[in-house]
């Protein structure tokens, strides 16, 4: 793995915004001027951890389900008949992204985004359409455009009636608006028929099923809003109830993956896999403890309220109003340092397959809203 | 190879980035896919014809210059200009019962 300092495309911020990145500006997040080049083997390293981490995450699920784990997942018991049916009958999902630490070969999981993933479009779109003006001949660890396409025409005929697939996001965020419409786009060449609604204009009818406000029912929605939001909301308590009628996606299993006690138990499971890194729970903060580690929310978004400890004082740490659920304790990973600069790489899942990265890097070793994306390449052998 | 072979971009995100990009313009266009062509339907309602052009997931009313303003309307699903009271949201539905985590703009996003 190396960094590169680039020029950036005379027109860069022209073809970014044509391409839909228009929310590059915010923190400095794209500007295009480093690249990170990997090998071919390097990028079959980060492809097989991806799956094998993947397929730990599936048994932690069936690990929560048999031993009814709800209350340790801080999961609302009115819930856990709906997280166990999405799983038992597979509802569908499309997509996730693991954050690994990669450092010379070594693999760790930091952990998995696994129900509402941003950086969707910049990892899909805009580093594919700058590697073929930069040098078309060279490689990237990049088919999540295609795979998703391809999967999203495998899940279709399983869709409720009326077939439609309606997307929906929070509204007053150009960078969730950007990335459900850019969903909603392939769903559309997938030859699926699509619609879009904000997250508040989601209705519901006096038989308490799921319409959009002109009097059509919801049968399929995707949305890019997390079930620990949806579970403490008005309409949440009427998902178990329109589970035959009204299709989730991502489906309600995700709730334990983008839960950071799966750490947690990815670790009580397989102590010996050299991809995860030990974790406990603690349901206060961890004042001072020898050793290195790290301190996350069991509920976070963007690197919020995480504290970074080495050897009994903190390094770095980040504000937010997460916290209210304890916190999961996990070994540092050593992040490697280029031009002072720490990368990060989300590697991407399209229907549980490997299909990608993207990389984000900062200046402090806590990767939040204020780190950037950063293109990569690789030589085919 | 691990790339995608090809990227397309098709209608639906382009509308949204137009929407987004040039709000403050008066944006007309003829609403036409990559080949050349268009959709278009007519509904009955109230005693008249009513001209709708399919563009980017949504159906924009037609305007005598035969183009669509994508920044004067928001698109509409079939059901909705088939609808007698078109634009009038149901009455029998609620909504605001989603949506409240996300106040000031905040991101789902992870």
């Amino acid at each position: 793995m190396k960094r590169h300092i680039i020029t950036p495309r005379p027109d860069w911020e022209e073809k970014i915004k044509e391409q839909g990145f228009l929310f590059y500006k915010i923190e400095s997040y794209y500007t295009e001027t480093s690249a990170y080049e990997f090998t071919a083997a390097e990028v079959d390293l980060i492809e097989a951890a991806t799956a094998d981490i993947f397929d730990k995450c599936c048994a932690v699920v069936d690990y929560v389900i048999n031993n009814d784990l709800w209350d340790k997942f801080f999961i609302p018991k009115e819930y856990a008949d709906l997280i166990k049916w999405s799983w038992q009958e597979d509802m569908p999902s499309f997509y996730g992204r693991m954050d690994l630490a990669f450092n010379n070969g070594d693999i760790k999981l930091l952990e998995f985004n696994a129900d509402t993933p941003t950086s969707l479009l910049e990892a899909s779109v805009i580093q594919w359409y700058w590697l073929q003006d930069y040098d078309n001949k060279l490689d990237q660890f990049n088919s999540i455009h295609e795979k998703m396409l391809a999967h999203m025409k495998v899940c279709a005929p399983w869709f409720y009636d009326p077939k439609v697939l309606t997307f929906a996001c929070a509204g007053d965020n150009l960078e969730d608006l950007m990335t459900t419409k850019y969903m909603q786009d392939i769903a559309d060449q997938a030859g699926i028929q699509t619609d879009f609604l904000y997250m508040h204009d989601i209705g519901m009818d006096d038989k308490n099923e799921f319409y959009k406000t002109d009097g059509t029912p919801i049968g399929n929605i995707f949305k890019l809003y997390p079930y620990e939001w949806l579970f403490h909301e008005e309409f949440g308590k009427y998902l178990p109830t329109t589970r035959e009628s009204t299709m989730w996606i991502e489906p309600a299993y995700k709730a334990l993956w983008s839960n950071k006690m799966l750490l947690v138990y990815l670790y009580e499971l397989f102590p010996d896999c050299k991809y995860i890194l030990p974790a406990r729970y603690s349901a206060k903060e961890v004042v001072s403890q020898p050793g290195r580690y790290v301190q996350k929310p069991v509920y976070s978004r963007e690197g919020a309220n995480v504290k970074i400890v080495k050897n009994g004082v903190v390094a770095e740490q980040t504000g937010g109003e997460y916290g209210e659920e304890g916190f999961v304790i996990q070994d540092y990973a050593e992040l490697p340092t280029f031009d002072g600069k720490h990368p990060v790489i989300g590697s991407w899942l399209i229907g549980g397959v490997p299909a990608g990265m993207g990389i984000r890097e900062s200046d402090g070793l806590i990767t939040g809203n204020t780190s950037q994306f950063v293109p990569h390449f690789f030589k085919s052998i | 190879m691990k790339k995608s072979q090809n990227i397309i971009l098709s209608a639906v995100l382009l509308t949204a980035i137009s929407s987004c990009r040039d709000s403050h313009k008066d944006y007309w266009t003829y609403g036409s896919d990559a080949n050349g062509r268009t959709r278009d339907t007519s509904i009955y309602r109230n005693g008249s014809y009513h001209y709708y052009r399919y563009y980017g997931g949504g159906w924009y009313p037609l305007s005598r210059n035969n183009m669509i303003n994508m920044t004067r309307y928001l698109p509409s699903s079939s059901a909705e200009i088939a609808s007698p009271a078109f634009a009038a949201p149901a009455a029998h539905i609620r909504s605001g019962g989603f949506g409240g985590s996300a106040r000031g703009g905040e991101s789902g996003g992870e």
